[in-house]
């Protein structure tokens, strides 16, 4: 231990990052270092560590000119020139080193010796190089540059010689040079680090083939100190090394599977296994440390051999980054000359061992099962293979390594077809799956016809809802009673044995609703208490099987014992007229039923029902039977509930408010629609307002009725209710018409005239007879009082007989009845009594007698609306039932006969008899003194035309009367069919005919001879409302001709619905009859399986849905996929 | 949200908004403002922004108070009337049943 001085030679490696923070702490520490030295270097030194400050201060304000690092620099620096300032007494100008100093500078720097210049020069020019490589033009650049000069200038000056790189001068002793080194500045020895650190690194980078990363010891080189080192160590060392490397393998593999530092520790690990199985000749297994064994045999071959490995790993390296750069190629000739080596040293080529990339390929398929669902990762494995196959094919592309690469690539492809197009098929099948489902429920046609068998229901042949001011009537079809056993009931004994059980004895597994297909007449007084109170009837299809015969005497009449009884004048109607016919007490109309009810007309599809029953549903010689079975589906919705008053005031109010305008463009959608029909209102003599009447004209109405019912309301032939009376007074009216002479000058005379009246709409509480007494109490009878008419409106008051004939054709023993109401007979005592003489002896020539019945209660008739506003009314009732209806059919479905002669004649003379008393009542009342006789022919017609035809329009004669003017098309049973319902919509033809009949009788055609055709003809209506002209055709002829009459018709409802302010639901007075809306449906019939059925089914298509996947999968892959050039690749075709 | 994390000031105005809100017809609204506000109304100490905010919360309770009973009255007669057909109670009802009553 001298006091020599000796130098501190300290070697800083930095870490290769350029902040320079680090760099200006150092070079603060470097700076304030001079600082401290000896002024005569100060000076030098001083602005030196300017200059580094300088450039430092440039650096960081390129990075980032706000931060806090370069604030700093910045006040390092500004203090560093302020000391330069109090050194040297100047200002720091750059490329202005201090001159005083530096001839000492130089001076100490030249009595060093050129080696040091020497240095210097190559630290400036690894600096500038730097400089350069950064930024060419900046002015740090330029000092650098400027520096280096001045050095090469000294060391020309020291040494005589140009300094040449590579060529250190040779004198100077280091421990010389680093001396003054030591004290000439830390600057210059940090610059010399500086460089010495990149000389390193260049080294390094040759070495190795990559950058020097800090923290990142090179992995591939461990193969070579492995190497190195394994030569030397036994086989237990290798196993120790293993343990070790096992474990860091694992924490990489924790941190991160798929670094690159763990897939060099895999490497590595891998390797030093290799290296175990030479040295021990067996595997290596965890927990088994090796007996120490014959010292391992270095292999100098083996040395030589991993190198080659280690050299080829570096190459392939270089080659991925840029196979043309500097570092490849002499990473190349490096490999290169080491495989000579081996080929001098071992006297063969070399081969390459099973590579890295081959220990690679194993740890991919560690990781493959893991993931071998998820796609993205069976791919990613095949990109990985792909990547290692064009390795290996690139180094060898025959070698055993590419071929085993090109397999492991080909399995994994393979593997990911596999699972994924069959995925992609199923996905495909369950998609065309659910297309074919979307697809057929939207085109159900297609699969109706197969499962259904459908039946269309006309409008009208179904029971609907009627309401009336209390109460709601009728059949509704819900899901309850939409689908049922089809059942068919053949007799009673069927009815009153089995729906009590409902059907159990013979269809004991079933437990569901039924529907009965009976004949209407089926629904008899013991029959329809069961059938009401049953619980398990969904509902009735009613058909007819028999027609009656007149003189049968069924009780059939689906009218209440006691008809109108709410509107009957009489407070207490004590009588229940009705009672031997009616079926129920209070009628089969005005019931609210459970079930539904269907009639169908046609034949043939009774037989279809008939026969499905038969089928499936009939029991084996009374036994029982399971299912199949025939099921039937029908409903009708109605969207009327409650009452009249509810439903039509929430119609009126839907009008009002906004829902109208939404949904159905202003028209009225109210879910009832009250009663409406047209009345025809036959004058003989028009009315006219001529001043010589001092006395109000008064009038004998011949009153009748077009309308009944049934229990489906539609469904009303209504022959002997109806049609009987209209044909008797029809007959009457013509016979007046043809001889109106007479007829006119009696009336006029007496100044008593007639109006024969066709009321509808009389079986629902007298629509069509209230209204009128409504319009005339309100002088708007026959129509409201205009500027233009002429007309002299008929008042209540001028009504003085209400003369009606009803239910024509069924007297018992020629024996007619003559009703009177008793209290206002002594009104007019002899009046009366004189008519019924009259008619007494009109009856007793057609050899009828007649009843005179005086009574306190009269039977149901249009008088009733009279009598009600009128005190002095009479009424006069033509029947053949004296206390209770004889006809048992009044008001039925059932109202339709059987024609033969015997009965048509004595039916047609009861008309005709009947009709010869209307005239006789007339002629006495008017003071015609003979009072003519009807056309018999006449009746003969119109009762083949309305009675016996099957059709209004079959018969010659109405088809004349039509005259082609109207064509009836409609699908509603009263457009196919016979009805005398009332209905709603005006549909019925039979008001036209009547209405052409009465213009036929009352009407002539002689004044109107120069009229020639029907726009001429209409053109005389106008302006004036007497006479209505009509051009028609003659019924006899079919010669239309200009008809003048007094025949008008009048579309009326009931006043209930025009007055104002009238309280629907508490006053009687009117009728306040509506009928429902509904929506119909058509009869579905299907069969009826048990729920076993529907599990075998699902079973099935399970079954069926499973086969068809795999016969699908079971195809080759060569059907679906593309040839995409693995065969080529396999033969070694680039890929 | 945490209202105990905003100023005083802030909660006020959260309370007012909603209360303000809520007097557009929405019950709700105000229910959740009852809900919200109660414990920081309620609860704590009283400062003059817990008086304010003291007022809107009993503001709030009062008017869902008051929508409760008309909602369940209005569904009482609903329920119970309307289907009886009665006159006035058709003006309950937007829409009419078909079918039934």
């Amino acid at each position: 231990m001298s006091g020599v001085e000796t130098p501190l030679l300290l070697i800083a490696i930095p870490d290769g990052h350029t902040t320079t923070p680090a760099v200006s702490k150092e070079s603060q520490k470097v700076a304030t270092g001079p600082s401290t030295t000896g002024s005569s270097n100060a000076g030098l030194e001083i602005y030196n560590a300017i200059d580094a400050q300088g450039l430092i201060v440039r650096e960081l304000k390129a990075k980032d000119a706000k931060s806090q690092a370069t604030k700093d620099a910045i006040a390092k620096l500004l203090e560093l020139k302020k000391q330069y300032k109090e050194v040297t007494g100047t200002d720091h100008k750059p490329g202005n080193p201090p001159a005083s100093q530096a001839p000492v500078a130089a001076s100490s720097t030249s009595s060093n010796s050129a080696l040091d210049i020497y240095n210097a020069i190559d630290a400036q020019g690894l600096l500038v190089r730097e400089l350069k490589g950064k930024d060419a033009k900046s002015q740090a650049t330029k000092d650098a540059i400027a520096k280096l000069l001045e050095l090469k200038k000294q060391y020309k000056e020291v040494t005589g010689s140009d300094h040449k790189p590579g060529n250190p001068p040779a004198s100077p002793t280091p421990a010389v040079a680093a001396s003054p080194k030591s004290s000439n500045s830390a600057l210059d020895i940090y610059n010399a680090i500086d460089a010495q650190g990149l000389i390193l690194k260049k080294q390094y980078k040759e070495a190795t083939g990559t950058d020097h990363k800090p923290g990142n010891p090179p992995a591939s080189q461990t193969p070579a100190p492995v190497s190195s080192s394994s030569s030397n160590t036994s086989p237990l060392d290798v196993y120790n090394d293993i343990e070790k490397q096992g474990n860091i393998v694992r924490d990489l593999k924790s941190k991160d599977a798929k670094s690159q530092a763990t897939k060099d520790a895999i490497a590595k690990l891998l390797e030093l296994k290799k290296q175990y199985k030479e040295l021990t000749g067996a595997d290596h297994k965890p927990g088994n440390p090796p007996v120490a064994s014959a010292p391992p045999i270095s292999n100098n071959n083996d040395d030589l051999s991993k190198q080659i490995d280690a050299q080829g790993l570096i190459v392939r390296d270089l080659k991925s980054k840029d196979a043309k750069s500097q570092e490849t190629k002499d990473a190349i000739a490096k490999l290169l000359a080491l495989k000579k080596q081996y080929k001098e040293s071992t006297g063969s080529d070399y081969k390459p061992a099973p590579s890295p990339a081959a220990a690679a390929v194993p740890s991919t398929p560690v990781s493959a099962p893991t993931s071998s669902i998820d796609e993205n990762a069976l791919l990613k494995e095949i990109e990985d293979q792909g990547a290692i196959v064009r390795e290996a094919k690139s180094k060898d592309p025959k070698s055993q390594e590419s071929a085993d690469a090109i397999n492991k690539l080909l399995a994994l492809k393979a593997n990911f077809k596999k699972t994924y197009v069959v995925m992609t098929r199923i996905a495909i099948l369950v998609q065309i799956f659910i297309f074919f489902n979307f697809v057929t429920t939207i085109n159900c046609e297609g699969f109706f016809d197969e499962v259904f068998q459908r039946i269309n229901i006309q409008e009208g042949t179904a029971c609907y809802r009627l309401l009336n001011g209390t109460d709601q009537f009728g059949c509704h079809g819900t899901s309850k009673n939409e689908n049922g056993l089809l059942v068919e009931i053949k007799n009673e004994q069927g009815i009153f044995e089995n729906i009590g059980k409902c059907f159990k004895n013979i269809y004991p597994d079933y437990d569901g609703m039924f529907w009965l297909l009976l004949p209407v007449e089926m629904i008899k007084k013991n029959t329809v208490a069961i059938i009401k109170t049953s619980n398990c009837i969904a509902g009735l299809v009613l058909y007819n099987e028999k027609v009656f015969n007149i003189d049968d005497s069924i009780e059939a009449s689906h009218d209440s014992e006691c008809p109108n009884r709410l509107s009957d004048f009489y407070k207490d109607p004590a009588k229940n007229i009705n009672s031997k016919g009616a079926i129920l007490p209070e009628g089969l109309r005005d019931i609210h039923w459970d079930l539904q009810m269907v009639f169908i007309d046609n034949s043939t599809e009774i037989e279809v029902l008939k026969k499905c029953y038969s089928l499936f549903n009939q029991p084996i010689s009374g036994g029982t039977i399971s299912h199949p079975y025939c099921g039937m589906s029908f409903k009708l919705s109605n969207a009327a509930a409650g009452n009249s008053d509810i439903c039509y005031r929430r119609g009126i109010d839907a009008m009002n408010s906004l829902q109208i305008s939404l949904d159905t463009n202003g028209q009225n959608n109210a879910p009832c629609i009250p009663l409406v029909g047209y009345n025809i209102f036959g004058l003989p003599i028009g009315l006219s307002t001529l001043a010589n009447f001092s006395r109000e004209p008064t009038y004998m109405v011949l009153a009748s009725r077009m309308d009944s019912f049934g229990v489906i309301a539609d469904v009303s032939p209504g022959e002997i209710s109806v049609i009987t009376s209209l044909i008797a007074m029809i007959s009457a009216a013509r016979s007046i018409g043809t001889n109106f002479e007479n007829w006119s000058k009696a009336s006029k005379k007496s100044n008593k005239y007639l109006m024969f009246s066709t009321f509808n709409g009389e079986s629902f509480d007298y629509i069509g007879s209230s209204a009128t007494v409504h319009l005339m109490r309100n002088s708007e009878f026959p129509l409201p009082i205009l500027n233009i008419t002429q007309l002299r409106n008929i008042n209540l008051q001028q009504i003085e007989y209400v003369v009606e004939v009803q239910q024509l054709g069924s007297s018992k023993n020629k024996k007619l009845y003559a009703h009177v109401d008793k209290k206002r007979y002594s009104n007019k005592k002899e009046e009366i009594d004189g008519i019924l003489k009259r008619i007494r002896e009109s009856l007793v020539q057609d050899g009828y007698t007649i009843n005179m019945s005086i009574e306190n209660v009269t039977p149901p008739s249009s008088w009733h609306s009279f009598a009600k506003f009128d005190e002095n009314v009479q009424n006069l009732v033509i029947a053949p039932f004296d206390e209770t209806y004889e006809y048992g059919r009044f008001n039925s479905m059932l109202d339709k006969n059987t024609w033969n002669d015997e009965n048509k004649n004595k039916v047609k003379k009861e008309i005709e008899a009947v009709s010869n008393s209307i005239l006789s009542t007339a002629a006495q009342y008017v003071g015609l003194e003979n009072a003519t006789k009807v056309d018999e022919k006449l009746i003969d017609i119109l009762f083949e035309c309305m009675i016996v035809s099957r059709n209004w329009f079959d018969c010659d004669f109405f088809k004349k009367l039509n005259g082609g003017r109207y064509e009836f098309i409609g699908q509603t049973y009263s457009m196919q069919s016979k009805s005398t319902y009332i209905g709603v919509g005006g549909n019925n033809p039979l008001r036209f005919i009547l209405h052409w009949l009465y213009i036929f009788a009352l009407g002539s055609d002689r004044e109107t001879l120069n009229v020639k055709d029907g726009k001429s003809c209409m053109h005389l209506s106008e302006n004036q409302a007497v006479y209505s002209y009509d051009w028609q055709p003659n019924p006899y002829t079919g010669n239309f001709s200009c008809y003048r009459s007094s025949v008008r018709f009048n579309q009326l409802q009931s006043p209930a619905f025009d007055i104002e302010g009238y309280s629907i639901k508490n006053n009687r007075t009117y009728s306040t009859w509506t009928e429902s809306v509904y929506t119909i449906d058509s009869i579905k019939l299907f069969i009826m399986e048990d729920s076993s059925f529907d599990y075998i089914m699902l079973i099935l298509a399970i079954f069926v849905f499973i086969l068809s996947i795999f016969s699908i999968t079971r195809c080759k892959e060569d059907t679906f996929i593309i040839d995409e050039g693995e065969q080529l690749a396999e033969s070694g075709e680039p890929l | 949200m945490d209202i105990s994390k905003i100023t005083d000031t802030k909660k006020v105005d959260l309370c007012k908004k909603y209360f303000y809100i809520g007097a557009c017809c929405l019950p709700f609204v105000w229910l959740a403002n009852a809900c919200w506000f109660f414990s920081e109304a309620f609860l704590l100490p009283i400062t003059t922004h817990r008086q304010q905010i003291r007022r809107y919360v009993i503001g709030s309770i009062v008017g869902t108070v008051f929508w409760i009973i008309v909602l369940v009255s209005w569904e009482t007669f609903f329920q119970h009337y309307r289907q009886q057909g009665i006159e006035w109670a058709d003006s309950l009802t937007f829409v009419y049943p078909k079918g039934r009553v």
